[in-house]
């Protein structure tokens, strides 16, 4: 399925986004908005989008402040906001109910859409989020707030690729020793280049979106709140896949299936497939 | 360099055969000013005089194919008319551009030409910043040194080649001629013009040399005298084609110059610099008697 390039114009300015499949295709399928994790933006989502895209129309827009979207026009804008910018996006696109995906930072903008305007969502799928203490939050937060380098040295170039190339590497990612190590591949060149690509637009917008996912959902405490069907997931290695069972717990009408890759080409077939199935079964009223 | 500021203007994508064209457009009304930018790089880097002429004609700047945010070209062995072709063909995707005007700087001044050459009867008026007379030794030997340049690895080394690369472009000509016999005589330009610089050429890094070497192999001295519409040759005296300035017009059919004391729009002019140079080409495209 062939991804093309869009923007959406927005009272703030134009959100980017990737888009796959028929646009309102009368097939009786909703269209599907996936959301991205950060730092990172929703190029990262093009093969689940072109997966998904070849049932349903998919979309995948870029935070505001990430990808190629326009950044926030303030300076601590919590979750609520990012999830007011997507339901400003579904509006621009004459959208008025879709399924949502979200992983990790998307995770949490899609559930605030949900939670705030049930009417707008049909179903939820929450990839990769947990139930981190405040403790380790609080620790990511005072890290994010911390400028980048910004010179004519050009620090920000060796900066932006290993926070990148950290993010595989270590957990959290800014945590250099052996006890932080993690188990996942480094991406292959063409791909950091482009992760790191997308941060260095972004040097300092990038972290509004990421701060505000941490600062979200305190001990699980928006969960109960979800009044659509969730499907919560993650995928094999996820460092929140141990969380599961007590999310699982605390959403109402939910779903739960691991897929043993990731979302990245070559291994999105069982993911997407996983979604698709659930997204098409019938809804118990 | 805040996320705001790549906003101010109105971007888009149009759809072509081989993939996507991204563009920043300004303004409405008038005849329609199509806009080339330098390599490598991307309409980014026009976008205060985008603004500036915006304010009296609808501008629409695309990125070359293999730059910026458009995608890579149809093929690797491609021309100067190639990508002439391809805008025609974005063009023609986006609306009713039966008249246009066209500006080009550097290897966009290449692709202005061939535009005109290969659609005169839609081309009113162009502007050619930063053309060359002469294809010279340099200039084969600059390319090869190009097609070199376009790989990525786990490392990084890209990011500190593109960095690097484009501040010794401000420092030597040619920039890896690294000694004081070629220092030019400019500074470095304002620290979030250089960083947007770099980013705008790391998108393109693995595809902008198909674009740049077409055009530091491009035959002007052929080309340019099939170049009917009425055309203004201009370079700012710091910028490298300055001594070419007088063989181009030498070369044009209809040609004629201005001098504008300020540096490169795309690089080293200040903001008021830019709006001052749009002003003195937009008397240009709406003076009557050419």
């Amino acid at each position: 399925m062939t991804i093309k390039r869009r923007f959406a114009a927005i009272d703030l300015g134009q959100v980017h986004y990737y888009t796959a499949g028929e646009a309102r295709a009368d097939n009786g399928k909703r269209p599907v908005v996936l959301m991205h994790a950060s730092p990172f933006a929703a190029r990262t989502l093009n093969p689940l989008t072109a997966a998904l895209g070849e049932t349903r129309w998919a979309l995948a827009p870029d935070n505001l402040g990430q990808g190629d979207s326009c950044a926030p026009d303030v300076d601590e804008p919590d979750i609520g906001y990012f999830g007011d910018a997507m339901v400003r996006f579904l509006d621009a696109l004459g959208v008025e109910r879709a399924d949502l995906y979200g992983t990790h930072t998307g995770a949490h903008t899609a559930m605030n859409v949900a939670i705030r305007h049930p009417d707008r969502v049909g179903k939820l799928i929450l990839d990769g989020i947990g139930l981190p203490p405040r403790s380790l939050k609080d620790d990511y937060i005072v890290h994010l707030r911390e400028k980048p380098p910004y010179d004519y040295a050009g620090s920000q170039y060796l900066w932006a690729f290993h926070v990148i190339k950290d993010m595989f590497i270590w957990f959290p990612y800014y945590r250099h020793e052996a006890a932080n190590r993690r188990d996942r591949d480094v991406p292959e060149a063409n791909d950091l280049h482009d992760r790191t690509l997308d941060l260095l637009k972004n040097l300092f917008s990038y972290h509004k979106a990421y701060i505000a996912a941490f600062d979200n959902n305190d001990g699980g405490k928006r969960f109960p709140d979800i009044k659509v069907p969730t499907l919560l997931t993650a995928a094999e290695g996820d460092v929140s896949g141990a969380a599961m069972d007590d999310v699982a717990k605390m959403i109402p009408d939910c779903a739960r299936r691991a897929y043993p890759a990731g979302v990245q080409p070559g291994d999105v077939g069982p993911a997407a497939a996983t979604f698709v199935e659930w997204l098409d079964a019938p809804s118990p009223i | 360099m805040a996320g705001r500021a790549i906003t101010d203007l109105t971007h888009g994508f149009i759809d072509i055969e081989e993939g996507q064209v991204h563009y920043r457009t300004a303004g409405q009304g008038g005849t329609p000013l199509v806009m080339f930018h330098g390599s490598p790089g991307s309409s980014k880097m026009l976008n205060r005089l985008i603004a500036a002429l915006g304010e009296t004609r609808q501008v629409i700047a695309l990125d070359t194919m293999g730059q910026g945010d458009s995608s890579s070209p149809a093929r690797d062995d491609v021309d100067m008319a190639y990508f002439a072709d391809a805008a025609r063909r974005a063009l023609d995707s986006l609306g009713r551009f039966d008249r246009v005007d066209l500006f080009g700087t550097h290897t966009g001044a290449r692709i202005a030409t061939e535009f005109a050459i290969h659609n005169a009867a839609r081309t009113r008026k162009v502007i050619l910043d930063g053309m060359s007379a002469a294809v010279t030794g340099q200039s084969r030997e600059y390319a090869a040194t190009l097609d070199k340049r376009h790989l990525v690895d786990q490392v990084g080394s890209q990011f500190f080649n593109a960095w690097t690369s484009l501040r010794d472009a401000y420092l030597f000509y040619p920039a890896t001629a690294r000694d004081a016999a070629h220092r030019r005589p400019t500074g470095l330009p304002p620290l979030d013009r250089l960083n947007d610089h770099v980013v705008e050429i790391l998108k393109g890094f693995r595809t902008s040399h198909h674009a740049y070497i077409a055009a530091v192999t491009y035959p002007s001295p052929e080309r340019l005298p099939l170049l009917t519409a009425p055309t203004l040759a201009v370079c700012a005296p710091n910028d490298v084609p300055y001594p070419h300035l007088e063989g181009v017009l030498d070369l044009l059919p209809n040609g004629k110059r201005i001098d504008y004391p300020h540096d490169n729009p795309e690089t080293l002019a200040t903001d008021s610099e830019n709006r001052a140079l749009a002003k003195m080409l937009a008397e240009w495209l709406d003076r009557e008697d050419q």
